[in-house]
């Protein structure tokens, strides 16, 4: 029994408080931002993190992929319909129905909720759908909104939303 | 897709294969029994700290009881622990989020999950305190693996003719040695690649539209990398591994899946090493690895051949998913970075498949088990066919051997079948489907396959935070864990007090690839036989009526 206690003591010390601490400690030291969920700042203020996704509903930014929870209180879950669910089906036809974007068939992602309610990525063809109407809204060409999704991109077939729209504002002030 | 998916599959294995292997070798040396081990500088600074803490090896061998009650003991002191300091973590510090104190069920069936290494949860990880996170169920993620690892150790000590061992120092030992030092650095490593680790609590920050977004985060690396390499699976976060924090990005996805293949992957090796013949390890590890490649690729034909982004994220694209998917199953961890009940149902069917043979080389410690009972049932199948009394290692497998060999069998499917054929009878096993048809009833079987096989991933639509649910699913996993456990250990006690048969030229050899075979078949047969009629009515009546 004593050497039960001693060796859970020990070991809950050691994993539980020291190994943390350790990790806490080295990520403070060599990347502080990261550790501390690589937040954006802009202004003296905080405006998101890099790699959560935040909701965007106005004509003028890019749109996010569907989520089956709400972003802004921050609880992360996905909404585990079966692709068999009858209620599924009818969610993305009704979604494809009240899709307005250059008339063409709207991009899976853009259906379909992604699996923690937070991705931060849209594909690229997604991204090129909503290409006319943000050039609309922003007074802009429709070219030059597709070099920044270019840019933004790199070499992936998806691209982040929040950076790309924060490139957006960036590119007209 | 299939090429980009064959390099990506191709150079994963082999890495993970080739540091398996390195540290099988490493493990299969100073886990060796006491008598045959190396002492190397660092082993004597270790020998002098288990005496301070009471326990000394060479005069405190135990027998397989004594091994299992020590073990049971640990892991009661774990239980009670962890239950009190989840039931009441809303008035502890480190709590900057203002977490609740967790219900008797949800924190009962918290504590057996993480403690039995499954890590199923009922709860979504942002309700819990930074001192639950870390403290409490943070030590069980190393705790939990280490007790399988312990006990798969003393029975390839016993099958080696060789002392058991003692229970306090292997445990220790595992943890110093092997898990603390591989976390630190991969720890580290996440956090490079973008992983938060901070006490920290959660920030409100004014978004570009200016509303008001709340971003939960924590000390997730530290979490993460032990989840993974001790094939835990819980998650910081209610989404798990696809949550955009506990998994950023395809560097971290790959740390990840190398993480969870690795500790599986060396035991067969570290076995072939302490009982003298690596010839026999690597025939494990062979045929583990071609079923292994088998269901990935079954899981990556059904993805690829029903792509969508339901339930996925865009930056591991429909190959990490597969990849992924098909790694948390096998190897027994339960991470996820797709929402599996909306994957197509092909690839649940792949996912249960996994879990139920759950050799396809398993979590930590447990999956060898399960290796060495299915070796077991092979020498005694082929015993009744040729008609001598089975061997193994020289060892006659006898009638209490045979008995406890048939219970241990036995007992994962009983409680997966009958666990979901009580639930979906009763209202709130039936009330809890979010889905209906056929993959309701996959809903119920992944729930239960997943809690006896210490996997802990879900179908996590159905609504399983209810009384009903805690208290079934910790049936499951508690008589899942510790029963195979605890049996597995007597055999091996059992064995080594028989004298050796000596081998002759008409002896059946274990290390041959015509055993590899017999070893092969056993496992798809029984697997097969057992859940082929509940799995055509979940998974596959699913598929066909889409």
């Amino acid at each position: 029994m004593k050497q039960a206690i001693r060796v859970t003591v020990f070991i809950t010390a050691l994993c539980g408080i020291v190994f943390p601490a350790l990790l806490t400690l080295f990520g403070q030291l060599l990347v502080p931002d990261k550790a501390a969920g690589s937040l954006l700042q802009q202004n003296g203020k905080f405006i998101g993190s890099e790699l959560i996704a935040q909701p965007f509903t106005s004509e003028q930014y890019f749109h996010g992929r569907p989520s089956a929870v709400d972003q802004l209180a921050g609880a992360s879950a996905g909404d585990n319909l079966a692709a068999s669910n009858p209620e599924f089906i009818t969610k993305i036809n009704e979604q494809q129905e009240q899709f307005k974007e250059d008339g063409r068939s709207l991009p899976d992602d853009a259906r379909v909720t992604s699996g923690s309610g937070f991705d931060p990525h849209i594909s690229l063809d997604y991204a090129r759908a909503q290409v006319n109407r943000i050039a609309t809204e922003r007074d802009l060409s429709p070219d030059a909104v597709r070099r920044l999704i270019d840019k933004e991109a790199g070499n992936n077939q998806y691209v982040n939303v929040l950076m790309l729209n924060l490139a957006l504002d960036r590119s007209q002030s | 897709m299939w090429t980009q998916f064959l390099i990506q599959f191709w150079i994963l294995l082999v890495i993970a294969l080739g540091a398996a292997v390195l540290l099988g070798r490493y493990i299969g040396t100073y886990f060796a029994p006491v008598g045959d081990r190396k002492i190397d500088s660092f082993g004597k600074v270790e020998r002098r700290f288990l005496l301070v803490l009471g326990v000394d090896e060479r005069k405190q061998d135990q027998s397989w009881v004594g091994y299992s009650k020590s073990l049971l003991l640990v892991n009661l002191l774990f239980f009670v622990g962890g239950y009190l300091l989840l039931r009441f973590q809303g008035s502890l510090p480190l709590n900057p989020n203002e977490a609740v104190n967790l219900d008797w069920s949800t924190a009962l069936h918290t504590t057996i999950s993480f403690m039995t290494n499954t890590d199923q949860q009922h709860y979504s990880g942002e309700a819990l305190s930074y001192l639950s996170q870390t403290f409490v169920l943070g030590t069980m993620l190393f705790v939990a693996p280490t007790m399988a690892f312990t006990v798969c150790m003393a029975v390839i000590r016993g099958l080696a003719n060789k002392p058991l061992g003692n229970f306090y120092a292997d445990f220790v030992r595992f943890i110093v040695r092997i898990l603390l030092p591989i976390s630190f650095v991969f720890g580290l490593a996440m956090i490079l690649f973008g992983v938060p680790q901070t006490f920290g609590g959660a920030v409100s920050v004014t978004t570009l539209e200016g509303a008001k977004q709340l971003i939960y985060r924590g000390p997730v690396a530290a979490f993460e990398v032990i989840k993974q390499l001790g094939n835990n699976g819980g998650g910081f976060f209610g989404a798990n591994g696809a949550h955009p924090f506990e998994n950023p990005n395809q560097y971290v996805n790959f740390i990840q899946m190398f993480l969870m293949l690795l500790i599986p992957m060396s035991l067969p090796i570290a076995y072939g090493k302490i009982i003298g013949s690596a010839k026999q390890g690597r025939l494990f590890l062979g045929v583990m690895t071609i079923l292994f490649v088998m269901m990935t690729f079954g899981m990556a034909g059904s993805l690829f051949a029903n792509p969508t982004a339901h339930g996925q994220e865009l930056r591991f694209g429909q190959i990490g998913t597969a990849l992924y998917s098909s790694i948390t199953t096998a190897a027994e961890t339960g991470a996820v970075n797709a929402m599996h009940d909306s994957l197509h149902p092909l690839a649940g069917l792949i996912q249960l498949g996994n879990m139920m043979l759950n050799v396809v080389y398993g979590g930590t410690g447990a999956g060898f088990l399960n290796v060495l009972l299915y070796a077991f049932v092979a020498v005694f199948l082929t015993g009744l066919l040729i008609g001598r009394t089975p061997t193994f290692l020289g060892k006659k497998l006898e009638t209490f051997e045979v008995k406890l060999m048939a219970i241990t069998l036995l007992v994962p499917p009983f409680l997966i079948l009958v666990g979901t054929a009580v639930s979906m009878y009763v209202a709130p096993g039936v009330g809890a489907i979010s889905n209906p048809g056929y993959h309701g009833l996959s809903q119920v079987l992944y729930e239960f396959t997943s809690a006896t096989a210490n996997n802990g991933s879900g179908f996590e639509g159905l609504g399983d935070a209810s009384v009903y649910w805690n208290i079934s699913t910790s049936f499951a996993l508690f008589f899942g864990r510790y029963i195979p456990l605890i049996l597995m250990l007597a055999i091996a006690g059992s064995l080594k007090a028989k004298p050796a048969v000596p081998q002759d030229e008409f002896s059946f050899k274990t290390d041959t690839p015509l055993f590899g075979t017999v070893f092969l078949g056993t496992v798809v047969l029984v697997g097969a036989l057992t859940f082929l009629p509940v799995l055509v009515l979940g998974p596959v009546a699913d598929w066909l009526t889409m």
